[in-house]
């Protein structure tokens, strides 16, 4: 089997901080990996990377077989195709950046209407499918405002799986929630692996790393330190920083 | 809350209710005073001037004879100012994006665009784009002419506001749409502005308040709006005091009226459209 | 292709708006007005009763019927418009009306930008002062004091010391008045009646302006009074923009009309109407 993601030697800097140096890694359809670092190590900056939020200075990145425009001129294909690529992949938020003046339901048809011109029933009908899904179907016509953290965390979920990705990034998506909604977030998330998903996971929650993740990839100093499956990295850890950090946070 | 304790406890939530409807009452009772106070000092205020006024030897007779002919130019006041504060919209839509724009030829002309009208008084403009276009082929008679020139006045002066409104809005739900695939223009139509709309609308409905008076300036081009009727009408019979201060009042009246909707459209906005009802207090 | 959708629809309505808002010009203006059937004057509604707003908000006067009876003649109907009178005697009117009939007077500088017909009436030049002032009873004793008159008139420049007034055929006019304190100008005559009415010398001494608009001001109970006689006759008449095709030729037609107007007595009985004498003939 091709791998879905293939990064090669990936570099990001901000101003002169080098965050990512030289990241190099493959991600297989269906797999999920977890990466955990410390803040600053730059896990959430290679998540936006993939997803063209920041553009990164270069490397090689392919998303199901389309290339990254790193380092490219903004041309109307280099514009289609990021476009291309972020409908590709589904991203999460820690801030869950719902759009506050739409429905529930507007919010998961957003993407589908908006982006890929699908009709607004057939849309409308996915949506709500997606929104059982997730447990959310009885707050169809709320708006974000009446909804709890870990509520609006699995319509923003939803919103994304409604662009019927191959690929669904998450960044931090239980750090800004408070500890008893966390559960709903992770179930849906487990859910989501369960049914095959390919899934990047930026995320502190071990327990889940340990039960769901096929790997995990800590990160340190701009580079990956470590890589393996949840197992071994958790109870035998190679590197001694990796030890310290998991002390740390378990 | 158990049976037992309910005798105590609905004592206890009497007197604690009897407190709040006295202090409610009392809230209310300043209130209405406050009300009053501020109603008095307005027809005070009002009487004032109205024996000032009448220091002038008005010709109240004249003065309702020509009410009529005067009043008939609100209509063309509003008309004139609600195409005017429409284009100053769209103008100042383009001149915020354009402001906001790392391309340094958009950024150019809004920033430009913005300078010159900013550094020119509005009058000069006028004349400019009347006596102007003509030379470029665009022959465009008087309402037309004043309605562009007014719009590209205000434009400028709005483009703070779009831009302000534009840049409330957060980073996250730029890059929640951004990762949904949607184009600038989409994000911008469907994201951004229906949230910034929220923060453009108070201003813009001041702006328009400020544009009712400025269309006067208009009349130089022979619209009949509410100025030149009443300066026309006054010239003729030497008695532009009168005139005037009906237009005055006209102008007022209007002002009026519209900060009554605006302030309403204000509250609306800041309560937030979408609250239940019953979950504001 | 997104942004072109968002943009259609703006550039519809801005195309929308200028197709509306032009009006095209073509070759000679008398021909314009014939293949339109419309005669569009522009008239200076600041006066009575001379072009002013009737009890009815319409516009009405002598000139009006002058304009009226003109495009009768040419066998057209007339449309009236009300710029601004720096607009008018600027002239480049870019097509927006095709004639003035707005007791312009003839002057030298305006035939740079207008070609004027021949006269349709003559108006007398005139001081006036406060009813109650007595100490100006000759054109002499205006010395040392302020007078008031309408920016870009004739009487403006008639008082300025540095301009020679030049009217109709081009004769010079003796400067009767000397050492004047200062001269005000309003943006129209009928501003500085109204000054001079808040007062004798209160703001200004006297005011410079034409005997008809001294005569219906105290006709309008204006504390307002004559002071000598006319220093200056001017000939007014009918401009047509001098940038527009075929311009010598409208006011050589509007001229013939005058003529025959002059001659059967059609400009007198209009005379006869708003002044209550004849002032469409030279005065001596």
């Amino acid at each position: 089997m091709e791998p879905i993601i293939i990064i090669k030697d990936l570099k990001k800097y901000f101003q002169h901080l080098l965050v990512l140096d030289g990241i190099s890694t493959n991600v297989m359809p269906g797999e999920v990996v977890v990466i955990i670092g410390r803040s600053g190590s730059g896990k959430s900056t290679l998540l936006r990377c993939l997803n063209w939020l920041e553009e990164p200075q270069s490397g090689h990145v392919l998303v199901d077989g389309m290339e990254l425009p790193i380092g490219q001129k903004r041309t109307a294909e280099v514009k289609n195709r990021i476009i291309e690529i972020r409908t590709h992949m589904g991203m999460v938020f820690q801030d869950f950046n719902l759009f506050p003046h739409r429905t529930i339901i507007d919010n998961v048809i957003e993407g589908p209407v908006i982006v890929k011109k699908e009709d607004r029933k057939t849309a409308i009908a996915r949506g709500e499918e997606l929104l059982s899904w997730v447990g959310m179907i009885e707050k169809r016509d709320n708006y974000p405002d009446q909804l709890s953290g870990g509520q609006k965390q699995r319509v923003a979920i939803a919103r994304s799986l409604a662009m019927e990705p191959k690929i669904m990034l998450f960044d931090e998506p239980t750090s800004a929630l408070d500890p008893e909604l966390i559960g709903e977030v992770l179930s849906v998330m487990k859910k989501l692996a369960e049914e095959g998903m390919t899934m990047l996971v930026v995320t502190h929650e071990m327990g889940f790393a340990r039960e769901v993740a096929d790997r995990i990839i800590f990160l340190g100093d701009g580079g990956i330190i470590e890589d393996g499956p949840p197992q071994k990295i958790m109870e035998s850890p190679e590197h001694e920083d990796t030890r310290v950090f998991l002390d740390h946070i378990l | 809350m158990s049976a037992t304790g309910d005798a105590q406890a609905t004592a206890k939530d009497l007197e604690v209710t009897e407190i709040k409807l006295k202090h409610i009452e009392e809230a209310k009772k300043a209130k209405k005073r406050f009300v009053l106070w501020v109603s008095l000092v307005w027809v005070g205020i009002f009487a004032f001037l109205l024996i000032i006024f009448n220091q002038f030897n008005l010709d109240f007779r004249f003065m309702l004879k020509y009410l009529p002919f005067i009043m008939k130019g609100v209509g063309t006041t509003i008309y004139v100012s609600l195409l005017s504060i429409i284009s100053a919209c769209v103008l100042a839509l383009f001149g915020a994006l354009g402001r906001l724009s790392k391309n340094p030829i958009f950024y150019g002309i809004a920033t430009f665009y913005i300078s010159i009208i900013r550094g020119t008084p509005l009058i000069v403009q006028i004349f400019v784009i009347y006596l102007g276009l003509p030379q470029m082929g665009i022959v465009i008679s008087a309402v037309p002419a004043g309605i562009i020139a007014l719009g590209v006045n205000y434009g400028a002066y709005m483009t703070e506001i779009f831009r302000a409104g534009i840049q409330s809005i957060g980073r996250g739900q730029i890059e929640a749409a951004h990762s949904l695939g949607m184009t600038y223009a989409q994000m911008m139509k469907r994201v951004v502005l229906p949230q910034a709309l929220r923060l453009i609308i108070p201003p813009t409905g001041n702006e328009f308040i400020a544009m009712l008076k400025d269309s006067a300036l208009v009349n130089f081009l022979g619209v009949w709006e509410l100025f030149f009727r009443a300066i026309k009408v006054g010239r003729q019979n030497f008695k532009n005091m009168e005139t005037l201060i009906i237009a005055g009042l006209f102008y007022w009246m209007v002002t009026i009226i519209f900060q009554y909707f605006q302030s309403r459209l204000e509250n609306r906005l800041s309560k937030g459209t979408r609250q239940v009802s019953g979950m504001t207090h | 292709m997104k942004e072109k959708r968002f943009f259609i629809p703006l550039l519809m309505s801005a195309v929308l708006f200028l197709t509306w808002a032009v009006t095209a010009a073509s070759a000679g203006v008398l021909e314009d007005i014939k293949s339109k059937g419309q005669l569009v004057v522009s008239s200076d509604a600041n006066y009575a009763p001379q072009s002013f707003l009737n009890d009815k908000g319409q516009l009405d006067g002598f000139d009006i019927d002058v304009s009226k009876e003109v495009a009768k003649r040419l066998g057209v109907k007339v449309k009236f418009v009300t710029p601004d009178w720096d607009l008018i005697v600027a002239g480049k009117w870019a097509a927006r009306w095709d004639l003035s009939i707005g007791s312009m007077t003839i002057t030298g500088a305006r035939a740079k930008v207008v070609d004027f017909s021949t006269p349709y009436y003559y108006t007398p030049a005139q001081f006036g002062v406060h009813k109650k002032n007595t100490t100006i009873k000759t054109l002499a004793d205006f010395s040392g004091k302020t007078v008031g008159l309408g920016v870009g008139t004739t009487y403006e420049t008639y008082l300025d010391p540095d301009q020679t007034l030049s009217i109709g055929g081009g004769e010079k006019i003796a400067y009767q008045v000397k050492n004047l304190k200062k001269i005000r100008t309003y943006q129209t005559d009928m501003e500085a009646v109204q000054d001079l009415a808040l007062g004798d010398g209160l703001r200004i001494d006297g005011v410079l302006t034409s005997g008809f608009v001294i005569q219906e001001a105290i006709k309008k109970g204006v504390p307002i009074k004559p002071i000598g006689d006319p220093v200056f006759y001017e000939p007014l008449a009918a401009a047509s923009d001098k940038d527009r095709d075929g311009s010598a030729a409208l006011v050589k037609k509007v001229s013939e009309i005058f003529q025959a107007m002059h001659k059967d007595g059609t400009l007198t009985k209009f005379s006869m109407k708003w002044y209550g004498f004849d002032v469409t003939k030279k005065a001596k």
